[in-house]
């Protein structure tokens, strides 16, 4: 008995069914799942979620009313308007002539996710192996699943941190929260030193775009030129020039000091091959573990650092310090603040 | 079957036999119990082997995923065991490895810690000795890897290095056996206080902390009369460090 088959038709079929399975499965757009989010969905998480966005818009100096909700928030406009009803019944927003705000308990909660986020993003960067950029999102879902006892837990786990691996403060039990006065470049006089306290996480884009420049929080900012088309200002011994819609996202606060020359400081990932530099310390960005780390590897101020080999792919970059090779991400190498040594220093 | 008989050590008050216990490390067949610290890479294992030869066993320490080596030696009639710790940077502890090696020589309170460095890597290596030298008040430092150093042209005048740590410099190359010797007699002449060593301490540090460590480690130093390392215990509260408070408070110092 002859039984013919095609192969051709079989490996066809075995791809679409990969094809199939791989839209189903999809780990985060996956419709597997959606159909489990949507379910996961409930309403302490929706009111949570408007919470935290009118608090954070709150600190960006935008007004707030059902249409800006309606219009970025991803849930249906009745479950918005429901959850606002519930809100404003128990007293946690109070809206008048349409514009929302948050009243003093709507504050206090929306700072007790802002903590359970923060100290988780700390709990990843210090006990995980997750990627940097996947820290945000994976808070996203756990604050709603933290109570008070268990963050308070987790805060003493971590050794009550200060600041989260962004370097923004985390928010104290008392729902009292050390933020600095927070301003905008449209705040500031032209040649005043500023500190980037902050920088919006939304729009994304906008985001994405004030990272790809290097520009980190705890940067000394001085302003040199502001106008309708573009904002200037120097940096870290380099010069910015941003358009105002994107140095909108970029949240200063005033130094009242101004005792070091930080224009000529510069960050270990700028270091070129042909240059020798001294280290001036660590950034405050750098915490924890890491900081623990780069500290008893040598790089502590004064240390004489040069590179020894340079990847061809960019990153990592092989440093020669305290006469040992040490090789450093770019990730790790913009915390560490530098001194150019000329010739013959 | 003859019961041996107990050492000068196990009846003296500075004998630390339950807390070596605690740590998995069955001392009663031994003298003097010696501790090899040091940086990863600076060649341990071999100074370990050159030491121990094939008596040795490896396993875990009790409770962490961290692997241990044990050996022994003799000499001049007394049974030296060796217990290899985890290749460290410091003693701060940020990972299992660094908490177990602390541990170890802050709580099993070895007879003699034996620091291996890297010759041709002094300075870095300097950080894990100091920190050493800051809780332990018997150490001795081995100077591996000199065949290295002598073919970077490196030289190390070992008799300053050894006036200004404070403790007995011994300059081997343990891949060449060069050195083991002189490492063992020092060994065996420190654990048995022929010689005596005055470690390095740290000296300058900022008016305000140093306020904060006198009236701390002053306190400490009536609680617990025994600790020997009162100040370095006092930086360590001030740090908030959790492990050292929870020790305190459990009694493990005593």
């Amino acid at each position: 008995m002859n039984i013919t088959y095609n192969p051709l038709s079989y490996l066809l079929a075995f791809v679409a069914i990969i094809v199939l399975l791989f839209f189903v499965l999809r780990p985060n757009k996956g419709l597997l799942h959606q159909i489990i989010k949507y379910f996961k969905f409930n309403d302490r998480v929706i009111l949570e979620d408007i919470l935290k966005y009118l608090y954070k818009r709150d600190i960006d100096l935008q007004t707030n009313n059902i249409s800006t909700l309606f219009l970025d928030l991803k849930y249906s406009k009745n479950k918005i308007k429901d959850t606002l009803d519930k809100m404003l019944n128990t007293g946690l927003i109070t809206i008048h002539e349409e514009v929302i705000s948050l009243s003093v308990s709507g504050n206090q909660y929306a700072l007790r996710i802002l903590r359970a986020h923060r100290l988780w993003e700390k709990y990843l960067s210090e006990k995980t192996g997750y990627d940097s950029k996947d820290w945000h999102n994976i808070a996203e879902e756990k604050e709603h699943e933290l109570d008070e006892t268990s963050t308070d837990n987790l805060s003493s786990l971590l050794g009550n941190p200060i600041y989260d691996p962004h370097g923004k403060p985390i928010p104290r039990p008392i729902g009292k929260s050390d933020f600095l006065e927070a301003i905008h470049f449209t705040d500031l006089a032209i040649n005043t030193k500023a500190r980037i306290i902050d920088i919006s996480k939304s729009p994304e884009l906008v985001y994405d775009q004030i990272i790809a420049e290097n520009i980190h929080i705890g940067a000394i900012i001085n302003l040199m030129e502001i106008s309708k088309n573009r904002v200037v200002f120097h940096s870290e011994n380099k010069e910015f020039t941003l358009s105002p819609a994107i140095a909108k996202n970029i949240i200063l606060s005033i130094i009242e000091i101004d005792n070091s020359d930080d224009e000529n400081i510069a960050r270990l990932s700028d270091l070129k091959k042909t240059q020798k530099a001294s280290i001036l310390g660590l950034s405050k960005e750098c915490r924890g573990e890491n900081r623990r780390r780069l500290l008893d590897l040598g790089f502590v101020p004064g240390a004489l650092i040069e590179i020894n080999l340079l990847n061809p792919l960019g990153d990592p970059t092989c440093y020669l310090i305290k006469g040992t090779s040490i090789a450093l991400r770019k990730k790790q190498s913009s915390k560490i603040f530098i001194k150019e040594l000329k010739h013959g220093e | 079957m003859e019961n041996k008989t107990n050492s000068a050590c196990q009846t003296c008050a500075h004998f630390n036999g339950e807390g070596l216990k605690q740590l998995g490390v069955n001392i009663d067949k031994f003298d003097f119990v010696i501790a090899l610290a040091g940086n990863p890479n600076t060649g341990k294992s071999t100074v370990f082997n050159a030491l121990t030869g094939l008596r040795q066993h490896t396993g875990n320490w009790p409770g962490k995923t961290v692997v241990r080596a044990e050996g022994a030696f003799e000499f001049e009639d007394k049974k030296f065991k060796l217990v290899d710790l985890p290749g460290t940077y410091s003693l701060l502890s940020t990972s299992e490895d660094e908490e177990v090696a602390r541990d170890f020589i802050l709580f099993g309170k070895p007879n003699v810690t034996v620091i291996v460095v890297d010759a041709s890597r002094l300075e870095r290596n300097l950080n894990l000795v100091l920190q050493i030298l800051e809780i332990s008040p018997k150490a001795v430092l081995c100077l591996n890897l000199m065949d290295e150093a002598k073919r970077n042209s490196i030289s190390i005048n070992t008799r300053m290095l050894s006036k200004d740590l404070g403790i007995p410099v011994v300059a081997t190359s343990a891949r060449f056996k060069q050195g083991i010797p002189e490492l063992i007699k020092i060994i065996h002449d420190l654990a048995t206080g022929k010689i005596k060593c005055k470690p390095r301490q740290m000296t300058r540090m900022p008016k305000k902390i140093d306020k904060a460590i006198n009236s701390l480690s002053a306190l400490l130093k009536e609680e617990f009369p025994e600790i020997t390392n009162s100040r370095w215990i006092a930086l360590r509260l001030l740090e908030g460090d959790k492990q050292i408070i929870e020790a305190l408070r459990t009694d493990k110092f005593i």
